[in-house]
């Protein structure tokens, strides 16, 4: 059985016609061509309203403010996208946070979606309007399907007054330290080279300067006092040094006469070999000449005792001048040796 | 024969470029050092203008910090003075920093130990270490003031005492030889004797010192807990934690942390950020 082509035909129209599903005008895929590229959010409706409702209208600086865009009229509130603020240029003066929505369903008269907007200056004084592209399924085919709304065709602009954020109070407190702490070091001593530290020379200066001022000090000394120098002398002798001193104590002794003669017959008697017998004037001046002591220290000597002897016997006042006379005489007799 | 250029002839004039251009240079260069002196102004200025705003802390404490970077500054070029040791720590401590009011007394004190103003202040300083009441913290941790003879006369002092002894000695010596009187042979060797003593009290200063001394002084600038070894999860060596201010010997440094003796002898680790080395005069930053 040979099938014509009209048959054919015929058959895969009925088949095309059978096998697509019937679909819902209201239902059916809008054109791409016209859709928006922007500011499209999926409403669908015949006339659809978009406004703000801001709360407060008064906000300090990068304070949160909640701003609602209240979608009415679209027949798929289900379906409408929420639009991301943050992508929108308009928008850049805020800082956006998404809230999350109240949930929806079919049967809504009004799609709410919930923002935190905190305005970055005061130079903020409104919301700005935002563009809203929806689908109007009763319109013609074409661009005219895509009608758009703006929120600020609404009377009830959203205008809002932004302050600036009030100063922080700082707490004050005093600085709680010691007074001396507030007294600082002045003077040309703070860059100063520091505290002097002796150096190995100096300490070599010092070492040898004390026996060098020593000695020039005793050479000095010994030409400024030369009878001093033969007084020293004398002081080498012990038995000098000892009469000496007897002398010079003879003052406070009960009896000073005396005690000058004894003081210097005992100088006598440890440098000259005198006898033991040798005790007055006379003897001693016998005993120093045969020990060959000049004529005139023999007579010194014979003349101090017998002065000894009248001061102590008759006291005439010349007692000082007996320590004198018998320092003189123990110093002649010691130049003698 | 053509004549060519020599290399001398090009080296000559290279170095008198050299020449002319460091003389350029040199001044400006010198002119852009701020002098001592200069330093030290800004630093007078910078004290006194917090010593002005003493009645709010936070403008004070600023102030006195940029006075004590200046101080630092000063220490660093070279100007060690006890008085620019005792400015130095003040500032610092009226900056906020008891530590670093530490070691600058320490490093004016290296300079002059015997200045009683530096010793005075260091003790106060230490009282205002927060060491708690009693405890093995107490009994380790806490410093004591040397009381040797170089704390308490200077190098100076000692050199002109010990020649006025010396020279007394000799005169007592010449005296004797040209008298021949015990008395002045007395007087030179009570001299010596003393000389003598002024000696073994310098030597054993200097001994004590160079044992005491020969490891680094370091400064806790924060409260620090002292461990058994280099790491956090050791366990504490002695509790609580060293206050800041607290004074240690550096013995040795691994991985960031710094073995350091304590000064009744306890040793354990600290976290290297958190000691402040006595010498060091890295600029002080308020906090």
């Amino acid at each position: 059985m040979i099938f014509r082509a009209d048959t054919l035909r015929r058959a895969a129209l009925l088949a095309l016609v059978l096998l697509v599903p019937a679909r819902d005008p209201l239902t059916a895929k809008q054109p791409a061509f016209f859709e928006p590229q922007e500011h499209y959010y999926k409403a669908k409706g015949k006339g659809i309203g978009v406004r703000w409702v801001v709360e407060p209208r008064e906000v300090q600086v990068n304070r949160d403010l909640t701003a609602t865009l209240v979608v009415t009229g679209a027949t798929n509130p289900t379906e409408i996208v929420k639009p991301d603020l943050r992508k929108l240029p308009a928008f850049d003066a805020f800082k956006v946070t998404n809230v999350p929505d109240p949930p929806r369903t079919a049967a809504d008269k009004e799609v709410r979606f919930v923002y935190k907007l905190a305005p970055r200056g005061t130079d903020v004084k409104e919301v700005p309007p935002l563009e809203f592209f929806y689908f109007n399924p009763d319109a013609p085919p074409g661009k005219k399907q895509f009608p758009s709304t703006r929120t600020d065709r609404d009377e009830d602009s959203p205008a809002i007054t932004v302050r600036e954020a009030p100063a922080v109070e700082r707490r004050v407190r005093p600085l709680d330290a010691p007074e001396h702490l507030f007294q600082i070091e002045t003077g040309p001593e703070v860059l100063g080279r520091g505290p002097f530290v002796p150096g190995a020379g100096a300490w070599l200066a010092t070492a040898a300067a004390g026996p060098l001022v020593a000695a020039g000090w005793f050479l000095v000394w010994c030409r400024l006092y030369p009878n001093a120098t033969r007084l020293a002398r004398i002081h080498r002798s012990r038995a000098a040094r000892r009469a000496t001193e007897a002398i010079r104590r003879a003052n406070r002794t009960p009896d000073p006469p005396a005690a000058v003669a004894g003081a210097v017959l005992g100088y006598l008697r440890a440098r000259f070999p005198l006898p033991e017998s040798a005790v007055t004037p006379s003897e001693i001046e016998i005993a120093l000449a045969r020990s060959d002591v000049p004529a005139e220290a023999t007579e010194r000597a014979g003349a101090l005792f017998r002065a000894c002897d009248r001061a102590r016997f008759a006291p005439s006042g010349e007692e000082a001048a007996l320590a004198a006379a018998a320092e003189a005489l123990v110093a002649r007799l010691e130049a003698l040796a | 024969m053509s004549h060519l250029p020599t290399s001398t002839g090009r080296g000559k004039s290279t170095l008198w470029c050299l020449v002319v251009l460091l003389t350029l240079l040199l001044p400006a260069s010198i002119a852009l050092a701020a002098s001592p002196e200069e330093a030290l102004a800004a630093a007078e200025r910078s004290f006194a203008e917090g010593a002005e705003l003493r009645a709010d802390a936070e403008r004070a404490q600023a102030a006195f910090a940029r006075a004590a970077t200046a101080y630092d500054e000063l220490w660093a070029q070279g100007c060690r003075t006890p008085e620019l040791a005792l400015n130095r720590s003040r500032a610092h401590r009226l900056a906020g920093s008891l530590p670093r009011a530490v070691a600058a007394l320490h490093d004016g004190l290296a300079v002059a130990r015997f200045s009683r103003p530096l010793q005075v202040e260091l003790d106060d300083a230490r009282s205002r270490v927060l060491y708690p009441l009693e405890g093995e913290l107490t009994a380790q941790g806490k410093s004591v003031r040397a009381r040797t003879v170089s704390a308490r006369m200077s190098a100076a002092d000692a050199w002109l005492v010990c020649g006025l002894l010396w020279l007394l000695a000799c005169g007592g010596a010449a005296r004797f030889v040209a008298t021949r009187r015990a008395v002045w042979l007395g007087c030179a060797i009570v001299c010596l004797c003393g000389l003598g003593a002024l000696g073994v009290l310098w030597a054993r200063d200097a001994r004590e010192r160079e044992r005491a001394e020969s490891l680094p002084l370091l400064v806790v600038s924060e409260d620090a807990l002292l461990r058994k070894g280099n790491a956090a999860e050791y366990p504490a060596r002695i509790e609580p934690a060293l206050p800041k201010g607290a004074e240690v010997r550096e013995l040795t440094r691994r991985g960031g942390w710094v073995q350091v003796q304590l000064p009744g002898g306890a040793i354990g680790w600290l976290p290297g950020p958190a000691v402040v080395p006595c010498g060091s005069v890295e600029p002080y930053r308020a906090q």
